[in-house]
């Protein structure tokens, strides 16, 4: 079994740490049972806390607001957008920016160091303008990648918000994409007859279907795309969630070859983004309320139960491969590798939204209570 | 009991009450005189503001977990918050309508319908154990469930478990499945104050009628013809499939289990009640236009006593399954109870950061009519959230934001 190198990524831009989307922190964190800090907004959190390279926290809630916190836990600036934000923002890669989609389907490029506005764009949409997806920076043609519930990817100009290139992100677009150090993007889309496809769009823009897990008894309209493919460059794997009829399945995928390398089964659907372990075990969370360890090779490794009756959000991970995840009783649970686990503390509600950790090795979890809570 | 057919002058604690064939005719023919009256009222006229809107505080209550002592001691607490829960139920025969939606066969995203679409048991029967503590006689849980099972076995599907009730309720509690006549000879006529919006009076299982104190147990949805659903919206499973259900052809069917999508939705077809109760003034398929009305006209002529809505464990954007992956899974955690059916429907829509007074057509009813708006104008009740008492927890503690839902093309 080959041991990851965890990235040199030590400042979490986006969602999950970097596009890779795997939540694996690249050092060891030692954290106390109880909040050091919170941080308070308007509205409930569904959205991870992302930093930049000082340590400044933004974070956004269903309200519409934007804040931004100084490492002590001071407010910097906050701002109010037109509607609710479920999407998770992303910082340009220099800092300068920051993006932000709102449910009314607007993007924003905000100063990141003022939250002044600094160009805004519609995406178009006859019906439903939710923007869900997590966003992405793409540092090798300067874009930003998101979808909304117009029914497309969009990949804009991160200079002028420009539409550089698009392309069909299904019916149930929640699940943003990912992208390997070259800028290729992988993103999973669910097509009406067919059922969910694993698409790679190149630099150039050029589009593959990779794979397609074919619809079964439940139609296409049915099958929930939450969950970003997770890309593990070390091992030459990609692994992405199909749910299909009331299963899910966690698919490996061989980079080099271009094929499933092995996929396995869960009991229910899962919406959460899968995150990687220094070993190359994978974890999973899922709609029965558990975090399941599965190692390179596909065997089970450890499961956990919550004590949920399902888990909406993702997990973190650092490098001794413990596993930090929040539940939607507002619990936070610390899973030590073998099984070795237990919730250590009690937000006031619920908790669903993937946790973070910034660059000195302090958790931040995002609560629907209006508190990010700091350990 | 709150009615017998024999004792009409007795009814209207329901402003409509109870009709016989030959009063609702004799009804029929006098409001047909005053159509113009009824017909040219313009809701959207603030001109027609009535003077004196009832109001009743709303109690909102944490709760995390469908746990029973859980439940049980909020809901309790938020009862006692409400003032005169206890006497409205002593002594009384109570029917609680919850909302199990069409079928229990299906699921979100692998979660069982009570976890994301219906109402919970645990609260049902939570709530059921506090009436009969407070001296409910006997209280009655029902919906209309699209199974030809007795009503013991059809209720079993969404978690309700009988035994499981009697025991916590001291034998008090009995389901009704009300898509038909079940158990009663005939149906009640019950007439909408007014002339009604679409329908001028509606034909239902007695079990609705034949009460003391109707109760809604709603779940805390959007929904993408009404904008919101909760306690009000609810009461649109009451007309049985029997009369209203798309599964009948020329004449009722005590077989039917069909959907009431061309009656009380689409409005393309007219239900099959004994006399003709709809008014005609509908636009066929804008569910948007018709559903809204639908469910003013349900609850001017069936006023809940207390409504209770289920917000601990829901989906956002949509009301069901039915809407595909477009709806996803989130937990509020939340409990609200309310004595004015308006009232506590629009703190529930302001806890999902919508405005209970919002314009037509615009989120949360993106699709429509603002039925909590023209519920007001009606005189049903307060909307508006500066104008309303809230009890137990404040709405910004309590305020858990959904995402909006999708807008028909051409609404």
């Amino acid at each position: 079994m080959s041991t990851i190198k965890p990235t040199n990524t030590t400042v979490w831009q986006t969602s999950g740490g970097d596009n890779s989307r795997r939540g694996l922190f690249n050092s060891a964190i030692n954290i106390a049972p109880k909040p050091k800090r919170r941080l308070k907004t308007q509205g409930s959190i569904q959205t991870p806390v992302i930093f930049d390279q000082h340590g400044t926290a933004f974070v956004t809630d269903m309200a519409g607001g934007v804040q931004a916190y100084c490492p002590e836990g001071n407010p910097i600036w906050s701002i109010q957008l037109d509607s609710g934000i479920s999407a998770a923002p992303v910082l340009q890669t220099d800092d300068e920016r920051l993006f932000v989609g709102t449910h009314n389907g607007m993007v924003y490029a905000l100063n990141a160091s003022n939250g002044k506005e600094i160009w805004h764009k519609e995406i178009p949409s006859k019906q439903d303008t939710r923007i869900l997806s997590d966003f992405l920076f793409n540092q090798k043609n300067n874009t930003i990648v998101l979808n909304s519930w117009g029914g497309k990817f969009y990949s804009l100009n991160a200079k002028n918000g420009d539409v550089k290139n698009s392309w069909d992100a299904g019916i149930s677009p929640y699940a943003g994409a990912s992208a390997n150090r070259d800028g290729e993007l992988y993103c999973l889309r669910a097509v009406w007859d067919k059922g969910i496809q694993f698409v790679r769009i190149g630099i150039d823009g050029q589009e593959k279907t990779l794979f397609q897990h074919d619809q079964q008894k439940k139609p296409a309209t049915r099958l929930t795309v939450s969950a970003e493919p997770v890309l593990d460059e070390e091992a030459g794997v990609i692994y992405f969630i199909t749910n299909i009829d009331q299963k899910s399945y966690l698919n490996a995928w061989s980079i080099k070859n271009e094929k499933i390398l092995w996929k396995r089964s869960f009991a229910k659907y899962i919406y959460a983004t899968p995150t990687l372990l220094t070993n190359g075990a994978i974890i999973i969370a899922d709609l029965n309320g558990d975090v399941h360890a599965i190692s390179q090779d596909n065997t089970r490794l450890y499961r956990y139960a919550t004590g949920c009756e399902y888990l909406l959000s993702s997990a973190v991970s650092d490098a001794n491969d413990n596993v930090y995840i929040g539940d939607p009783l507002g619990k936070i649970h610390k899973i030590k590798i073998n099984d070795i686990g237990k919730p250590f503390f009690e937000a006031e509600r619920s908790i669903q939204a993937r946790p973070s950790i910034d660059k000195e090795g302090s958790l931040y979890m995002p609560s629907t209570d209006t508190y990010v809570y700091v350990f | 009991m709150r009615n017998n057919q024999n004792i009409l002058h007795n009814a209207p604690k329901c402003p409509g009450g109870i009709l016989s064939r030959r009063n609702f005719l004799k009804y029929t023919a006098a409001a047909a005189l005053i159509t113009p009256t009824v017909a040219s009222v313009d809701y959207a006229n603030a001109d027609n503001e009535p003077k004196n809107i009832p109001r009743a505080p709303v109690s909102i209550g944490l709760c995390k977990r469908y746990d029973f002592a859980d439940v049980r001691r909020a809901l309790a607490v938020m009862l006692d918050d409400l003032g005169d829960v206890r006497k409205l139920v002593k002594n009384k025969f109570v029917t609680i309508k919850v909302n199990l939606v069409n079928t229990s066969e299906e699921d979100v995203a692998g979660i069982p319908v009570y976890l994301s679409v219906t109402t919970h048991p645990i609260v049902a029967l939570a709530l059921g154990s506090l009436l009969v503590d407070y001296g409910a006689k006997r209280i009655t849980f029902c919906d209309q469930l699209p199974f030809r099972l007795p009503d013991k076995e059809a209720f079993l599907g969404y978690g309700f478990d009988l035994e499981q009730f009697n025991q916590a309720m001291d034998g008090k509690a009995r389901f009704e499945n009300t898509r038909n006549l079940g158990q009663h000879k005939d149906y009640a006529l019950i007439k909408v104050p007014n002339g009604g919006e679409i329908a001028s009076a509606w034909e239902v299982n007695q079990t609705y009628a034949k009460t003391d104190v109707l109760i809604s147990i709603g779940k805390l949805k959007s929904h993408v013809s009404g904008g919101v659903t909760m306690g009000m919206k609810n009461l649109i499973g009451v007309p049985p499939s029997s009369l209203y259900g798309d599964d009948i052809k020329n004449e009722p069917d005590e077989n039917a289990i069909g959907y009431r999508g061309r009656t009380v939705h689409t409005c393309e077809s007219k239900p099959l009640t004994s006399v003709d109760t709809y008014t005609g003034k509908w636009v066929i398929q804008d569910h948007g236009y018709n559903v809204p009305r639908l469910i003013v006209d349900l609850n001017a002529a069936f006023p809940i006593d207390l409504t209770v809505v289920d917000g601990i464990s829901t989906i956002q954007t949509a009301e069901g399954w039915w809407n595909g992956s477009m709806v996803s899974v989130t937990r509020p955690g939340l409990l609200i109870a309310g004595r004015n059916a308006v009232c506590t429907d629009s703190v529930s829509a302001a806890i999902m950061g919508f405005d209970p007074n919002a314009a037509d057509r615009t989120h949360p009813f993106a699709n429509g009519t603002n039925y909590l708006a023209m519920s007001r104008r009606k005189g049903m009740g307060e909307n508006r959230i500066n104008n309303i008492e809230i009890v137990g927890v404040n709405i910004e503690k309590a305020r858990f934001e959904y995402q909006p839902t999708y807008q028909r093309v051409n609404s």
